[in-house]
């Protein structure tokens, strides 16, 4: 049945148009017509058309007359059997070849269908006006949330001596700062936020919050947020906006770090344990200075770098944003690498090295680039 | 309603209206009513003022100036706006200049209506905004619809309200455009309309935003054909990156709108201007200049401008693409600016 089926379809009448308006059906639904009559009668900017059915057969209406219908857009379909037009399959086939309808469904930002995809939240549920934006859709969930968060947040409880830090991230790394900041004697953790599927259960001994809750988190009394994520885009954006939610975002520098006096270290920023930052190195905000990461002095690393373990620079070197040094990698001695660079595990970086590369093998070699 | 039926309503309705309206063009008379139909059914219903003529713009243009100086209201259609460097010297040193020259003593309220813009495939000669050539003449307005604005009542305000020169540019693209018309809680097409800055005046400027929240990352400005380029662009910044832009779309192109501007621009600390013509000596080149006279030190990042390159106009339209600015250099140019 289906190959019998012929689709009238809006002509194309003049280069600029976009759309056509149906001004009049001359047919009715299921009626009988021959090859040359006309159909409906349509309008564009520039002319008015009389549009036929070169077969005969029994007809169905696809557009309403009044209707804006795309240039060449199904508006009827002439069947040799008007009975199929009532069959199921008739349905299924119209449905597959009308344009899609988006009307009526919520339009969301990636970040907000990301968002809702992890918390598991309905946006068609939401009451947004507008495009639904990842503060709407963590909203929905902190108000799903709120009788069991609030219980949870309200149980938070710390030794008066020490600072309460909550960790944002609860996976491996956020064990890791957890660890780190109990070996050393001013901070204590006392939960960890994510906006992954963990809210609500236990980690490493620590209560798991959403990510949602963070302002609830800052009111009661948790001043202090350490950062435990991996993407540095994220990090860095969590970082800026932690702080307006009130959040003091601490840099964690583990008591086996050596850090020199003359040395700096940005906000939002790990330091983990046997790294060396010498003499006059900067380090950026949320930086990740690995396991035995050796930062020679005088070195500037831009914000959102990780020095991945055992990752060697001599002095002098400059390193832009958001640059990952592989395990065991080394760059040499007043080198400049740039920003989104990627060095491969082993590479050896002796020359300068250009925005958004990947380089790899020693010497170190561009070898591609990084999506940036 | 599409913004061609709006233009051609309006003239309608001048004509009947006011027995000193003239139109004069290239083939605007029935049935074929101007190359773009704007013209559509005026020569039926007024035959004695719609008048055809041969081809030359600088005759139609210096009769038309004669009118207005004995009192009527002409409106000339250029057949394409490229065709208006035919008129400069009768715009540029006698309509112009007559009311200076003979102090006061004549007026020339004159309309010159030219649709401009490629898009369409129409090669170097015929897809051309040509309008900044006549950026700082002076007593010259220039007026652009965009399809937020209400064509035909700006068009008759041109014609009726204002005593002086106007320059009237019509979208190729926007004419079979349907105009988007904002319901009784100021939505249209997922924007909420903020403001129309002094909408009291007569070519107003519109302020669109996604939000309802006031708040905005970046200011987008364009006039006419460029203006659904910046809100398909401001659609995709809060859909792909959450970048919140507003969107300006003034429809008096010159004299500068540059108070209506400036709030949007002092908001946002960061402003784009995207204009269809060459981004050389364009209408936002002027417009950075002015606002930076007014917010130097207050925005995040200089005026970034977006225009079509310094060559002519392809007739393929693939090329005509790359040449001309589109809403991924809008997109890419604010994320450059927001470091993204």
């Amino acid at each position: 049945m289906r190959e019998q089926v012929h689709l009238i379809r809006v002509p194309r009448l003049g280069v600029n148009d976009e759309v056509t308006t149906v001004t009049e059906w001359h047919v009715a639904d299921r009626q009988a017509i021959r090859p040359g009559d006309v159909l409906c009668s349509v309008e564009t900017a520039k002319a008015s058309y009389d549009v036929e059915s070169d077969l005969g057969g029994y007809v169905l209406r696809l557009a309403a007359a009044g209707e804006a219908v795309a240039v060449t857009a199904p508006i009827a379909l002439v069947v040799p059997d008007p009975a199929w037009l009532d069959s199921e399959e008739a349905r299924g086939w119209v449905q597959d070849h009308m344009p899609a309808d988006d009307r009526g469904k919520p339009q969301a930002t990636h970040r907000a269908l990301v968002l809702s995809e992890q918390l598991g939240i309905d946006l068609a549920a939401l009451s947004v006006e507008g495009i639904i934006r990842e503060a709407d859709v963590r909203r929905a969930y902190e108000a799903r949330l709120r009788p069991a968060g609030d219980g949870l947040i309200g149980a938070l409880t710390w030794d008066p001596a020490r600072l309460p830090v909550a960790i944002y991230g609860a996976g491996r790394g956020g064990v890791t700062v957890k660890e780190c900041l109990e070996s050393g004697g001013t901070y204590q953790p006392v939960c960890f936020l994510d906006d992954g599927s963990l809210g609500g259960s236990t980690v490493a001994g620590l209560p798991v919050i959403s990510g949602a809750l963070i302002a609830a988190v800052a009111k009661r009394g948790v001043g202090a947020l350490a950062l435990a994520i991996a993407d540095a885009r994220i990090r860095l954006r969590l970082y800026r906006e932690a702080e307006k939610e009130g959040f003091h975002i601490i840099s964690i520098i583990h008591p086996r770090a050596y850090l020199a006096p003359s040395a700096s270290i940005g906000g939002g920023s790990y330091i983990k344990a046997g790294a060396v930052i010498d003499t006059n190195t900067l380090v950026g905000d949320c930086c990740i200075i690995d396991n035995g990461a050796m930062v020679a002095h005088d070195n500037v690393i831009g914000e959102g770098c990780h020095l991945a373990p055992g990752a060697v620079l001599g002095s002098g070197i400059t390193i832009g944003p958001r640059t990952v040094v592989g395990i065991g990698a080394s760059v040499s001695t007043k080198v400049t690498v740039g920003r989104d660079v990627i060095i491969a595990p082993g590479a050896s970086v002796v020359t300068d090295i250009p925005d958004a590369s990947v380089v790899e093998g020693v010497p170190g070699r561009v070898v591609g680039r990084t999506r940036s | 309603m599409r913004y061609v039926e709006s233009l051609n309503r309006a003239l309608h309705g001048v004509m009947r209206d006011d027995l000193r309206v003239y139109l004069i063009g290239e083939d605007v008379l029935d049935p074929y009513g101007g190359a773009f139909k704007v013209a559509r059914g005026l020569s039926t219903a007024f035959p004695e003022r719609v008048l055809t003529t041969p081809i030359s713009e600088a005759a139609i243009t210096g009769f038309a100036i004669g009118l207005a100086m004995r009192g009527l209201r002409p409106v000339v259609e250029i057949m394409f706006g490229d065709f208006l460097t035919l008129a400069a010297d009768q715009l540029i040193n006698h309509a112009t200049k007559f009311r200076w020259m003979y102090n006061e003593q004549v007026a020339v309220p004159l309309v010159v209506r030219a649709p401009m813009g490629g898009r369409r495939g129409y090669g170097p000669t015929h897809s051309q905004c040509l309008e900044k050539l006549y950026f700082g003449v002076p007593g010259l307005t220039i007026v652009a619809p965009s399809d937020w604005h209400d064509p035909g009542l700006l068009l008759r305000r041109a014609i009726l309200e204002d005593a002086g020169v106007t320059l009237f540019i019509e979208g190729k693209t926007l004419y079979p455009q349907t105009l988007k018309e904002p319901d009784s809680r100021s939505r249209a097409d997922d924007f909420w309309v903020r403001s129309f800055e002094h909408a009291d005046r007569r070519f107003p400027t519109l302020v669109l935003g996604l939000t309802a929240e006031q708040r905005a990352d970046v200011a987008l400005v364009a006039y006419g054909v460029s203006a659904p380029l910046v809100v398909e662009a401001a659609k995709r910044l809060l859909i792909e990156d959450e970048i919140l832009a507003e969107v300006v779309l003034p429809s008096l192109v010159v004299p500068w709108p540059v108070e209506d501007l400036l709030p949007s621009a002092l908001k946002a600390q960061r402003m784009v201007v995207v204009e269809e013509g060459g981004r050389t000596a364009g209408w936002g080149a002027e417009l950075a200049a002015l606002i930076s006279d007014q917010a130097f030190g207050k925005l995040l990042h200089p005026v970034v401008r977006i225009g079509a390159l310094d060559c002519p106009i392809p007739s393929a339209r693939s090329l005509e693409d790359d040449i001309l600015p589109s809403v991924e250099d809008i997109v890419r140019a604010v994320r450059a600016m927001m470091g993204r």
